[in-house]
């Protein structure tokens, strides 16, 4: 089944969105704990994980033009062991999908609709995903197009209005214990940066004459950048209390107020991130859900989005029992799975594969 | 036909859709909610904890309701109501939680912290100890970092419950009181950060009562700070050895600069605007810290024989202002050292300047604070003396 056509503004907006929206939540106070006052500049550190995992994707992609990693997987490793190191795979997918619906219900029910059921909260937006993904992945590349601006505009505005009650002396002492603690701090946003890999399930959608190379590095550095603004912002604005907050950013938006009468802007802020949050989800979804048709060699994927659809809501609602263990572990295991999936394997069988083709041409070429 | 389902289908989900946008799941109107305006924190004899709150009235707004029975009676004594647009209800508990809970069960509406503007703390409250409190309101959704936080003289409750002299309800009259700078100026965000940070340390406002006017009995004013230690009230500091702290914090709008330029003769200065510096040091192992302070000022009053439209007068009065200042800062210091309550984030200076020096003393660090070096220096500019020269 055709699936459509992205271009590459689209996919670098919508990958963007992919990284960026939960990466804000999570990220700031897990670098706090870690690295205190240069918790600015640690997700820096992030950068080469996420060129590797775009990289490596973006180079096996080369070699299978049109397929996704479940397709080409059979490939390379033969029918049999392709299926099988497939499912690991479509495995992972299925506990991040529900992983990003548990974020989003828990970064609601907290702060916001505290007397809502979780299965209403992740129900309806799961169920506007569902649409989304049912008109085909186009309509997620328009969408990331359309709340891009607001999604900025939100950034912007809160670091203009934030600014009068920043301390930017609260970046100091700089490097008080060396540069480990950064590097060590940037584990978290080390993991999300290799979401990036997820690039390879969105390669074949590209036309075929499109380079997406630099668009998707530019994609990679505003992540970089988003990530340093907004862990920039709740150092200057809560120093030792970051590694306290479970939400920094939304704290600082209700932080925000002027003359008494201007705040209150998080109920803004929250329509923003779910609107981008949205993009995000169902990109995890489509994702699952097309991994799994690719899998068993379906036509057309669309029969999965309910059923499957179904089993991640669930999976959102059963994996962690409360917040303090969605924290845990989003800070601990999440990144390590993220790291190895999405970093070590598809670095591996790009070498492979690249060490493969190499010899086969070299063998080619004598006779 | 298939059409015409597909019209009916649409139909349908255009009409739910439309009934949906209503918002009415958990829907709270403003007639099902009583807003906080105002918190309260005491401690009883028992040590139960009372949480006083002042919420705005919406069902006697208007006209009618602003008799405002002060005092006695209304609701079993602890009800009252300070003016016709607010009413006061305290409850107690062993917590925080459980008087807020009590507080709850009282009313028929649910109370609403989002827009709550202060929280006073009584004085035996803050000697027991706010972490616990302070917790509470961290940790509850509802409250904001935004909300000012102060510490009354007697009860907290008495604040809540005064008739505010000028403004509409006596919790909106703190914070305009906080806005003006009368004192310093702290909110949830500063005390946890203070209590969490390097100093476990800091200063609130305090508020005490003073005389009535105009038959208002109660008027409250600012004065002074309160000192919290690890979380606890270890002593206050009255006006004149808070100004310190002000021009420290660039407060100076109000601050009382009467220069002495001889025997019963003032030029009374007003301070425009004032920066702080902090210069932390150590020199062969002795921790200094030298505050400068910039002020700019202009005469409000000439109650002297000088002549002021002389520069070199002006220079002479500046040099005698600067004298005033370096008093100020340097007497708040010491007052700050003797009680070993770092609340202007002492620590925190000489962390971010000698972070390896520090983290050897950090376990320690009420040892070191009052060993400290503290001088100061101040720059003031008179920029202009008034509309006459001489009169």
């Amino acid at each position: 089944m055709n699936r459509g056509t992205l271009s590459t503004v689209q996919l670098m907006v919508m990958m963007y969105f992919t990284i960026v929206t939960t990466a804000i939540l999570v990220v700031p106070a897990n670098t706090a704990a870690a690295a205190g006052t240069d918790m600015w500049f640690s997700p820096l550190w992030a950068l080469p994980s996420g060129l590797l995992s775009f990289y490596a994707a973006y180079r096996t992609h080369c070699y299978f033009p049109g397929l996704t990693p479940v397709q080409y997987f059979p490939k390379i490793m033969g029918k049999f062991m392709g299926k099988l190191v497939g499912i690991p795979y479509l495995l992972i997918l299925f506990f991040m999908c529900s992983l990003v619906a548990r974020e989003y219900s828990e970064f609601i029910t907290g702060p916001f609709l505290d007397q809502t059921p979780i299965l209403v909260v992740t129900g309806t937006v799961m169920a506007v995903c569902a649409y989304a993904i049912y008109k085909g992945p186009v309509v997620l590349g328009r969408m990331s197009l359309l709340f891009i601006f607001p999604f900025v505009g939100l950034l912007l505005l809160a670091v203009i209005l934030l600014y009068p009650v920043m301390e930017p002396r609260n970046a100091l002492p700089m490097l008080e214990f060396g540069i480990m603690p950064s590097i060590r701090a940037s584990y978290v946003a080390q993991g999300w940066l290799a979401e990036f890999a997820f690039v390879s399930n969105f390669l074949p959608m590209l036309p075929t004459n499109s380079k997406p190379l630099k668009p998707m590095v530019g994609s990679i550095l505003m992540v970089i950048i988003t990530l340093i603004v907004v862990n920039t912002l709740s150092l200057f604005l809560f120093s030792v209390l970051n590694k306290e907050l479970n939400f920094p950013f939304l704290v600082a938006l209700r932080f925000i107020s002027y003359a008494n009468f201007f705040e209150h802007l998080e109920a803004a802020g929250m329509v923003i991130w779910v609107s981008t949050l949205i993009v995000k989800l169902s990109v995890f979804y489509y994702i699952v859900v097309t991994n799994v048709s690719d899998w068993f060699g379906m036509k057309d994927y669309r029969p999965l989005i309910v059923p499957l659809g179904g089993i991640v809501l669930v999976t959102s609602i059963f994996m962690v029992p409360n917040q303090e263990t969605l924290a845990r572990v989003l800070a601990t295991a999440v990144p390590f799975l993220f790291l190895v999936f999405f970093l070590a394997v598809p670095t591996l069988v790009w070498w492979f594969v690249a060490l493969r083709s190499r010899l086969s041409s070299k063998k080619a070429a004598p006779s | 036909m298939r059409k015409a389902i597909r019209r009916l289908l649409l139909s349908f989900l255009v009409i739910t859709m439309a009934l949906c946008t209503g918002g009415c799941w958990n829907r709270k109107e403003v007639n099902t909610i009583m807003i906080v305006l105002g918190v309260g924190i005491d401690r009883l004899s028992d040590n139960r904890v009372e949480v006083t709150v002042q919420l705005y009235n919406s069902t006697t707004s208007g006209p009618g309701g602003n008799s405002g029975n002060q005092g006695e009676g209304s609701g079993g004594g602890k009800i009252q109501s300070s003016t016709g647009q607010t009413m006061v209800i305290s409850a107690s508990g062993t917590t925080t939680y459980d008087a807020v809970n009590h507080l709850q069960r009282k009313l028929s509406r649910t109370l609403f912290w989002g827009h709550s503007k202060t929280i006073i703390f009584g004085e035996q409250a803050a000697k027991k100890g706010i972490k616990m409190d302070m917790d509470f309101f961290l940790r509850f959704s509802q409250t904001r970092e935004r909300t000012r936080v102060l510490v009354g003289k007697g009860t907290a409750r008495s604040y809540l419950e005064a008739r505010p002299l000028v403004e509409a309800t006596s919790a909106l009259g703190i914070m305009v009181l906080v806005e003006q700078q009368y004192g310093i100026d702290r909110n949830l965000k500063d005390l946890a950060e203070g209590l969490l940070g390097e100093s476990h340390a800091v200063a609130l406002p305090l508020l005490h009562f003073e005389g009535g006017v105009n038959g208002r009995e109660d008027i409250k004013s600012l004065q002074g700070c309160a000192l919290i230690h690890n979380g606890f009230m270890k002593s206050t500091l009255d006006t004149e050895k808070t100004r310190g702290m002000l021009w420290a914090e660039n407060h100076s709008r109000w601050i009382k600069m009467p220069v002495s330029v001889g025997e019963g003769e003032f030029v009374n200065l007003q301070p425009l605007r004032s920066t702080a510096g902090f210069e932390p040091s150590i020199e062969k192992g002795v921790w200094k810290l030298e505050v400068e302070i910039r002020a700019e000022l202009v005469v409000l009053q000439n109650a002297s024989a000088l002549t002021l439209d002389d520069p070199h007068v002006i220079k002479r009065v500046e040099r005698d202002a600067n004298k005033l200042i370096i008093r100020d800062v340097e007497k708040t210091m010491s007052d700050l050292q003797e009680l070993n309550v770092d609340a202007l984030q002492v620590a925190q200076m000489f962390h971010r300047k000698y972070p390896k020096e520090f983290n050897k003393v950090q376990k320690q660090w009420d040892k070191v604070f009052p060993t400290i070096k503290i001088t100061a220096k101040a720059e003031c500019r008179i920029a202009r003396t008034g509309m006459y020269t001489n009169t």
